[in-house]
């Protein structure tokens, strides 16, 4: 039996990613659902349900990619339908965690900043690095480069990068990271973790890590080609996720599950 | 007092920059062992014996960087000692491999072929994505490079990881492996497990994955700018070595070690 999946953010650019990811004959896409009151249409052949609760009520799984104040509803959508939830948006508050929470007590909910499935293999793999190439050995520095329109820095997955090498380390990152470094900034701190930040072009977006020793170096190099990753990733998730036990699992569960 | 660590094969390549690696470091180089009747020179200040019964007395832990005929000779004198060893010789023979086992019995040994850190932890990560990320998405390419003399290709290296990779993915090695592309050669093969080689200039060694989805790319390199890195290692060993328990070890257990 095909894999119902319903689309929170249909109009959104990857809600509608995700919907032309939605191929395959173990996948059923059944419709989607936009902001309440949005001129925005949704893909051609979508069906459009009114809500949250409607849409989770005809699927085994939600796909969210939405705004972070949808949460609290998103959750009890959910919880009520007994539909699991693959949820992508970000900046979530304490209260739409609190709720996550709770949902997540009666369904499977997969949450995740980034759902490359190799972007997520490679953040294990760097916590893993960290933990065994002793720091005052091996200097950590990450690169990210990206399209000239992005407008923070350094990039989400960069500082998810510099959060995997701090854990491996057992240290804070905010203890440790040298970001954006201009002036006389003095000597590299013994364990830092630094960041570089390039802006230019139309890149989706490339990440480097680099472990640095006297004599060796090692890199670790993301690069996105095409944003349908994510909606990739979403819907590998999703797939995964179908038949779990209640409880919040993130995109390291995914990827790790299907590793041998 | 410090660390007294003794050289076997004191006037080899590594044995060199083993004795510079100690004096780096602050321990302290207790002696080496040379040839009877050797006409390379001896690095300054340090005692040379022919003996490694002699070496083993003055020494805490011996560094082995000698050749594999001398196994049997080691392993009886640093077990009537009781001195740790890391035996970085390759080439044992079957009885080389029964005396260093036997010998584990009663002392520490760590051998390793290459002491670099990276050089088992690398291997392990890009093993780890081969195994990840499924081989019908992501094209796997190996490029190495090194310097102009070297006379073969791809490198051993290079051939190591190919064949980590192809069995973390299910498949033959020889029946996936293209060693160096030329002329009409048609499309890619999917699952072909791709290789090239530089030479040029005298770059010590470099190794990359590429891993190339549609959507995604992912590359890990280790390079290795300098030899010294094998007599870094090397003395990491020596300094764990000495706090073990009999026992015989590799490289990853030393990293795993200094982590905790």
């Amino acid at each position: 039996m095909p894999l119902r999946i319903g689309i929170l953010g249909i109009t959104g650019k990857v809600g509608g990613l995700c919907a032309a990811a939605c191929a395959g004959p173990d996948l059923a896409l059944v419709g989607g659902a936009g902001r309440p009151g949005t001129a925005k249409p949704a893909p051609a052949g979508v069906a459009r349900f009114p809500d949250a609760a409607s849409l989770a009520a005809a699927c085994d799984v939600v796909i969210d990619f939405t705004h972070a104040d949808l949460a609290v509803p998103h959750a009890e959508a959910v919880a009520a339908a007994r539909c699991a939830w693959v949820l992508g948006t970000s900046g979530i508050g304490a209260e739409g965690r609190a709720a996550i929470a709770a949902a997540a007590q009666v369904v499977p909910i997969v949450q995740a900043a980034n759902f490359s499935p190799g972007m997520n293999l490679l953040l294990a793999l760097a916590e893993h690095l960290a933990r065994l190439l002793p720091d005052e050995a091996y200097d950590a520095e990450i690169v990210d480069l990206f399209h000239r329109r992005k407008v923070d820095a350094p990039s989400g997955t960069a500082i998810a990068l510099g959060e995997a090498v701090a854990r491996g380390r057992g240290v804070a990152l905010d203890a440790v990271e040298e970001i954006g470094r201009a002036g006389h900034v003095g000597a590299r701190g013994p364990a830092a973790i630094g960041f570089s930040s390039l802006r230019g072009g139309n890149g989706a977006g490339e990440n480097t890590l680099l472990f640095t020793g006297r004599a060796e170096q090692t890199v670790l190099t993301h690069r996105v080609t095409n944003p349908m990753v994510y909606a990739r990733g979403a819907l590998q998730a999703a797939r995964w996720v179908r038949g779990r036990a209640p409880g919040l699992y993130g995109m390291a569960d995914v990827v790790a599950g299907e590793a041998p | 007092m410090t660390l007294r660590i003794g050289i076997a094969g004191l006037t080899g390549q590594v044995g060199r920059l083993v004795v510079e690696e100690i004096r780096a470091v602050g321990l302290t180089v207790a002696g080496g062992t040379i040839r009877e009747g050797t006409t390379k020179t001896i690095p300054q200040a340090v005692s040379a014996f022919t003996r490694i019964e002699d070496l083993a007395a003055v020494s805490d832990v011996v560094i082995d960087f000698s050749h594999a005929d001398t196994t049997a000779a080691s392993a009886a004198a640093l077990v009537a000692r009781g001195i740790p060893w890391v035996n970085g010789n390759s080439g044992l023979s079957a009885s080389d491999e029964a005396a260093m086992h036997a010998a584990a019995e009663r002392i520490p040994v760590v051998s390793a072929n290459s002491f670099a850190p990276t050089a088992v932890l690398v291997p392990e990560v890009m093993t780890r994505l081969g195994g990840g990320l499924p081989a019908a998405e992501y094209d796997v390419e190996i490029l190495e490079t090194h310097h102009h003399h070297k006379v073969d290709a791809p490198s051993g290296t290079a051939i190591a990881i190919g064949k980590l990779i192809a069995r973390a993915r299910g498949q033959v090695f020889d029946e996936v492996a293209v060693l160096g592309r030329r002329g009409h050669v048609g499309p890619r093969k999917p699952g072909a497990i791709g290789f090239g080689a530089i030479r040029a200039g005298e770059i010590v060694g470099e190794s990359s994955v590429l891993f190339l989805a549609d959507d995604e790319e992912i590359v890990v390199t280790r390079r290795v700018f300098d030899r010294r890195v094998y007599a870094t290692g090397a003395v990491l060993a020596a300094r764990w070595a000495v706090r073990q328990a009999p026992g015989l070890y590799g490289m990853r257990d030393v990293l795993a070690g200094a982590a905790s």
